[in-house]
């Protein structure tokens, strides 16, 4: 047992950022984690162009497609199903000791040293005021943290202009963008060729900001456009939680203790008591404060558990996703560029902008590294005719992913249930949205694939990876909870009833925008964290 | 309806060994006849492709065994 200011529960990207705002106010802070990892095979990627060492890795499949083929998917589309073998340890460990009952809502957990975000997609967006006041945050708190964020994990942006500032505010401290890919080029330019018309029309596109180094940053390289993002990334260019978890260590008023599974809290008049289990043995960590940032289900189990509540259940959100394979007509049957990085090219956001609830927003990809066999597998042809399609349509492949906002229900439940298969409890989810709900998707994937088509990209299905397909969840320990009134966080992250227990991530939020979560939930994190620092001043 | 006609998981490994071989990667390279080019060969592989899956998905139904490797 030992004593700390703050005790900080998961290393995803909330909690290395409140860990760090909190080391940066000279408290004691002690990292709590699991914090499962696979250096080993991420290793095994070369410092190379995908392409060159496509030709001459003779070790290539040990990374492509796993040791065990573990990366050659053998049911259907599913959550999770994108994440190569290097990054397939960000759920390895959840799978197994954070069990979940549900018919058809299997979110994606993670126990991995850097959580959700050791494969994070490293989309950032800004909020409007609307959608911050939405999700109960507070604007001025936010954008005085947002700097900080962007210092820590290095950010490019595009310059602020009429399209880009409705998801980017153009944050100092922002990296130029990068480079786009030949295909990402030619819709940029098709759609700017006509851009106040695509606007008249609820259509907004454009350069997306990601936490990718344009240049070097902070001991971490430039990204040299390898399009190896997917499987390893040598120079550290993409930013990943374990960075700042890996430079806080060297903080002498830091502590990272890998191992743990945290399992439940007690408070009383002297601090936190926070028990875990590590090696199968129970171990007890003490602080005068606790902050979860554990992820939205990770965040509301060891709450349900610990709190006295007289109904275990609470809400829960989760944006809507699916994506469209199209065709870039533009790009078909032309060379395309090696050079490129792999991730997100372009951005956009479709509806109508003053009402986020009825806005969608759109993620572009290329599609190569992910190698053809995944494309000939959704294929309804002949194994040879589908590698023939592939190869005919991989250059001018263009995917979007598209995400839509959720708001509370309660028809969107969570429940916490006795323990069964690991020493943490189970959890039971309903997720069903509501038919207003629904119709509105689906009037806006209607409007959204006639755009599509205007812009010379050809859908060529729909997808929809379940409901837990976006990766995107909160709501768990809402300000303002539907399902559990009793169960919820204050205005400056503390859980409703408690004087020392402080929630840092998503969970806390009353509602999800459209728009990745991620780039607001750092700088949410270092607010709260600061909140926690506060109360320490106010009342040891 | 056409989910069935899919590859088999079996014939997806096979394909994915082979596009992990440096040896085999001109088979899996990308074709850029110019955009009639490959529109025809889009039209062609995927007419054809899709008679030989129904084909061979209906051969299934009448010999079963031959069905082994689908899951």
């Amino acid at each position: 047992m030992a004593a700390t200011d703050v005790l900080v529960v998961g290393s995803g990207p909330a909690g290395a950022m409140a860990a760090a705002e909190l080391v940066r106010r000279g408290l004691q802070v002690t990292l709590v984690d699991y914090g499962d990892d696979d250096a080993a095979m991420r290793q095994r990627v070369p410092d190379q162009p995908f392409s060159q060492f496509r030709r001459e890795d003779a070790g290539q499949r040990g990374y492509l497609l796993g040791d065990q083929l573990e990366g050659v998917p053998r049911s259907g589309v599913r959550v999770g199903a994108q994440l190569t073998p290097p990054r397939q340890f960000t759920s390895r460990a959840a799978e197994r000791l954070l069990p979940v009952h549900s018919a058809d809502f299997h979110p994606m957990q993670s126990l991995a040293l850097g959580g959700l975000g050791a494969a994070w997609g490293t989309a950032c967006f800004t909020y409007s005021s609307d959608e911050i006041n939405r999700i109960g945050l507070n604007q001025a708190q936010l954008a005085g943290q947002y700097g900080n964020v962007v210092e820590e994990a290095g950010i490019n942006g595009p310059a602020p202009d009429d399209t880009s500032s409705l998801w980017w505010s153009g944050v100092p401290g922002s990296q130029p963008p990068l480079d786009l890919d030949t295909n990402g080029a030619s819709i940029l330019a098709a759609y700017q060729r006509a851009a106040p018309r695509w606007l008249k029309r609820g259509f907004a596109l454009g350069r997306i900001p990601l936490a990718i180094n344009s240049r070097a940053h902070a001991g971490r390289e430039a990204n040299p456009y390898f399009d190896t993002d997917f499987y390893g990334d040598v120079r550290r260019s993409a930013y990943r939680p374990r960075y700042t978890v890996e430079r806080l260590q060297k903080e002498p008023n830091f502590r990272y203790v890998p191992g743990c599974l945290a399992l439940q809290f007690q408070e009383d008049s002297m601090g936190v008591e926070l028990v875990t289990q590590k090696d199968g043995e129970r171990v007890v960590f003490r602080a005068r404060r606790l902050l979860l940032c554990a992820g939205a289900f990770s965040s509301a189990r060891l709450a349900l558990a610990s709190l006295p509540l007289e109904q275990r259940v609470t809400s829960v959100l989760s944006s809507a996703y699916v994506y469209y394979p199209t065709l870039n007509l533009r790009m078909l049957g032309q060379p395309t560029a090696d050079r490129r990085h792999s991730m997100a090219q372009l951005t956009a956001l479709y509806g109508d902008f003053s009402r986020p609830e009825r806005t969608c927003s759109l993620q572009l990809y290329s599609y190569r590294s992910l190698l053809l066999f995944k494309l000939i597998k959704e294929m309804p042809l002949a194994p040879w005719a589908g590698l023939l399609v592939a190869r005919a349509m991989v250059d001018a492949l263009a995917i979007y992913g598209v995400f839509f906002p959720d708001s509370p229900s309660a028809t969107k439940t969570l429940r916490l249930g006795t323990s069964t298969t690991s020493a943490a409890p189970d959890l039971h989810i309903d997720y069903a949205r509501p038919a207003d709900e629904q119709a509105r998707q689906a009037e806006m994937e209607n409007g959204l694939r006639r755009c599509l088509w205007r812009l010379g990209c050809v859908p060529l299905g729909r997808v929809d990876p379940g409901q837990a397909g976006s990766i995107h969840y909160g709501g768990t320990i809402p300000r303002t909870n539907p399902v559990n009134p009793k169960f919820h966080t204050l205005a400056d992250g503390r859980i409703g009833g408690s004087e020392r227990v402080f929630v840092g991530d998503t969970s806390s939020w009353n509602w999800l925008p459209c728009k990745g979560p991620t780039f607001t939930a750092m700088a949410s994190a270092r607010v709260i964290a600061g909140n926690v620092a506060g109360s320490l001043a106010e009342r040891p | 309806m056409l989910q069935h006609l899919k590859p088999t998981e079996a014939a997806i490994e096979k394909l994915a060994l082979a596009e992990t071989d440096p040896a085999q990667l001109a088979r899996f390279a990308p074709v850029r006849w110019g955009r009639p080019g490959n529109l025809a060969l889009i039209v062609l592989a995927g007419g054809l492709g899709l008679i030989h899956a129904a084909c061979s998905a209906a051969w299934r139904r009448v010999v079963p065994s031959s069905s082994h490797g689908r899951h």
